[in-house]
């Protein structure tokens, strides 16, 4: 800072000035370049060479099962909305490295973006997107749709394609056209859909989705079913377990409920099926 | 050669080979493209990473953070480079930064968090708080995420509340705050302990579960370690012991470890 | 999918020899490593193949097991045939040619050595059969280390305590530099007379400086019941197991 003064009013107000140089008006490019590997070396595969599946030591945290599904109230007592219900696992090649993930990251009030693939990618770029919803909000005055939240994520991961980028992410909330969800993932695919899931565990997750979801539904049903479709996800796939996280996104607010520790749910599910939990030996 | 392709011959050769030798050599030209040299081959066996071993650990109180870490430097996971390294960084009055993996990464890591930190103080005249230095520090790791750094970082400290805090992360910045977290070669030994003396996991919902106080969380750090010495070749020497108390400066201590 | 099989050796070892006056000393620490996991803390390394012919082992565990059982086997076949004890060179010659014929795929690399009628002979031998002699000499990955002690103090023609202190000293410079090796050490100390085995020795680098702090144990009702069941038998017959 040369040729700085002592006037203080002076400064804030040109600070005032340059933030609203920035922000206020249509978002330029930044010049911020990610620092990148010596001319003629692909990251992609230098990254998967020391942090990939076979190297020793760093890998980065990765597995998942995460769901969301909208659904119509079946009674005039239910919210209806959006469902999204997660897993909790963040695995480092074959070992745990936390059973404790939030994987249902915030874009705004009524707003999500789950996270699948790597960790750090989608809490890096989900608070891209909010940062850029956010400004949005400020400028235009008026609420963002998911629409717009999730192709502008799109066209980021887009932008980064072939570098190496993992990210599958399904951006679900409330706007004015209604509840929506949109997976989005880091090969630059965008779709809309009503019933979804990500993830390793995303097979099993379907398997329960498709075959007991109906687009109307009361709140407790639709709740429930976001918590077997996990359940059953955590059970049979090895990247995913620990707790069960849902949001439950209403026309009205966002829902967070307390976590569900899976293994729970599922004696309370043997106990649904009369189902003995417990291993017995022959009795012979 | 002119290319003759002009339907398909009824009787002739098989009228599919043209495009299986195309494709064929589109993949040919993928895996091995002519301007691969052998000096481009070379330079992508690049290798500007090593790992030194050891382990570091971190657990938050009720009021209180505490971090360990052996000191013994390795190469190659079978020499000795010191005994006395320093895997842990004091970056200010409430914020420790516990590191593994390449010291080369973990030094500049450790310098690019101090020079941030001392920007802070000089623009808002006080220390950064350990929520805002755990964010900038994941974002730091992130903005390395096409040459990430080789490091397995832990950051504690005592939050603007005086609540212990600890921050895990992944090469590239994935930010988890949990209660305890562990990084190195024997954090598949420690974490497993610590689930089962913290976390608990395997106690019953009715069994008498012990508090955890500062005395406690040593206790369980220093037998962590001393477990760890025994049965993980990279880990010995000596126990660096901190310990971040709110409202009180930083002590930190040494204990003896098993030196073979 | 799937994992990685866990590969037992003791790639990470000390092993040192010193020949002195009328004798020979060989040593070995006792630590197995699979990858940065010692996987045994008290693994024997010194091998016997006869009365007064040893063998240490560096390298992978198995192949060595192996290969110095069948080398004991055949020399004590070859003691009976000929009705004379076996020499240090026949064990070293068996030794290379087995070795040589895997061209290095046994991962065994050996330090023989003993006392046979022609005097004390230390020999080494590497996975793809290469052998050398030497009046004293280290292997593993802590040799670095030892082989610093030996050259700086090794003199010829020493006392047997002398060369065994050397060979002490020589080990547990290597258990002390090097990651791999440490735990504790075996000495053997060959003789034309007797053959005396010591050990295990833990210098004082390899003792736990302090005991834990804490005590686990986990009081009655700490694991959740899920289920109980009864069996009922009856006993049809008993015996006495106490002695």
């Amino acid at each position: 800072m040369f040729g700085c003064t002592f006037d203080d009013q002076d400064d804030e107000e040109r600070a005032l000035e340059s933030c609203k140089q920035s922000f206020m008006f249509e978002p330029r490019h930044s010049d911020f370049v990610f620092p990148s590997l010596p001319l003629g070396i692909d990251s992609k595969s230098f990254v998967s060479q020391h942090f990939g599946k076979d190297a020793k030591n760093m890998q980065f945290r990765k597995g998942t099962t995460t769901l969301a599904f909208v659904y119509e109230p079946a009674t005039e007592n239910d919210k209806g909305g959006i469902i999204i219900a997660v897993d909790s696992r963040a695995s480092s090649g074959e070992y745990i490295s936390s059973k404790s993930v939030m994987k249902i990251l915030d874009i705004g009030d009524r707003m999500v973006a789950t996270m699948a693939g790597g960790a750090a990618d989608c809490q890096f770029w989900t608070r891209t997107v909010a940062k850029y919803c956010t400004l949005y909000e400020l400028r235009e005055k008026s609420q963002i749709t998911v629409s717009a939240a999730s192709k502008y994520f799109a066209n980021v991961l887009y932008g980064y394609r072939g570098k190496g980028l993992s990210v599958g992410s399904m951006v679900a909330g409330y706007d004015k056209r209604g509840p929506q969800i949109f997976k989005v993932d880091s090969d630059g695919d965008r779709c809309q859909l009503r019933v979804c899931s990500v993830g390793s565990g995303s097979l099993n997750a379907y398997g329960i989705l498709d075959n007991h979801y109906k687009p109307k539904m009361t709140d407790d049903e639709a709740r429930k079913l976001g918590l077997r479709a996990i359940m059953h996800a955590t059970f049979r796939d090895s990247g995913s377990g620990g707790v069960c996280n849902l949001c439950h996104i209403t026309p009205t607010e966002k829902i967070r409920l307390p976590p569900f520790d899976v293994s729970k749910l599922y004696y309370e599910f043997a106990e649904e099926l009369g189902k003995d939990i417990v291993y017995t030996p022959r009795d012979d | 050669m002119a290319c003759s392709f002009t339907g398909i011959a009824k009787n002739g050769p098989n009228p599919y080979s043209e495009m299986f030798a195309f494709k064929a050599a589109m993949k040919a030209a993928e895996a091995e493209p002519v301007w691969r040299t052998s000096r481009i081959i070379e330079r992508q066996r690049w290798n500007p990473y090593s790992f030194e071993g050891g382990s570091t650990c971190a657990i938050a109180g009720e009021n209180f953070a505490i971090l360990a870490s052996d000191t013994r430097l390795t190469q190659n996971d079978i020499n000795i480079l010191t005994r006395d390294g320093e895997k842990m960084h004091i970056l200010n009055d409430s914020i420790v930064l516990a590191t593994t993996g390449f010291y080369g990464d973990v030094l500049q890591l450790k310098k690019v968090l101090q020079s941030r930190l001392h920007k802070y103080r000089f623009d808002y005249r006080s220390d950064m708080s350990v929520d805002l230095c755990a964010e900038l520090l994941s974002r730091n790791l992130y903005y390395r995420r096409f040459f990430p750094y080789y490091t397995g970082a832990v950051l504690a400290g005592i939050d603007e509340h005086g609540k212990g805090a600890v921050f895990s992360y992944d090469p590239i910045g994935c930010i988890e705050r949990i209660a305890y977290s562990a990084s190195g070669n024997a954090e598949p030994m420690i974490i497993p302990f610590l689930d089962c003396q913290i976390g608990h996991v395997t106690l019953s919902d009715e069994a008498e579960k012990p508090p955890l106080t500062l005395e406690r969380a040593t206790s369980l750090m220093k037998d962590a370690f001393r477990s760890a010495a025994e049965r993980e070749i990279t880990t010995g020497d000596k126990i660096h012991l901190i310990i971040a108390e709110a409202g009180k400066p930083i002590v930190q201590k040494f204990l003896p470890l098993r030196e073979d | 999918m799937g994992h990685k099989a866990p590969r037992l050796t003791s790639t990470g070892t000390t092993i040192v020899a010193a020949a002195y006056k009328g004798g020979l000393v060989m040593g070995a620490d006792s630590r197995a490593t699979a990858g940065n996991i010692i996987a045994d803390k008290h693994c024997e390394k010194v091998h016997k193949l006869t009365e007064s012919i040893y063998a240490c082992g560096a390298g992978t565990a198995a192949d060595l097991d192996q290969v110095t059982k069948m080398l004991s086997g055949n020399l004590r076949l070859l003691e009976l045939n000929t009705g004379r004890k076996a020499r240090v060179i026949t064990a070293l010659r068996q030794a290379k040619q087995h070795l040589f014929n895997y061209q290095g795929y046994i991962g065994a690399y050996l330090l023989i050595g003993g006392v046979d009628p022609t005097g004390p002979h230390l020999y080494m031998c590497s996975a793809n059969g290469t052998t050398m002699a030497f009046p004293y000499t280290a292997q593993g990955s802590g040799s670095y280390a030892a082989i610093t002690i030996l050259e700086r103090d090794f003199k010829p023609d020493m006392t047997k305590e002398e060369a065994e202190s050397l060979v002490q000293r020589a080990l547990e410079a290597g258990m002390h530099g090097d990651n791999a090796s440490g735990n504790s050490l075996n000495l053997v100390v060959i003789e034309p007379t007797a053959t005396v085995f010591k050990g295990p020795i833990i210098p004082d680098f390899c003792k736990r400086p302090e005991p834990n702090d804490l005590e686990y144990k986990f009081n009655k009702g700490s694991t959740k019941v899920l289920k109980q069941k009864a069996y009922k038998y009856d006993i049809v017959e008993s015996m006495d197991i106490s002695h």
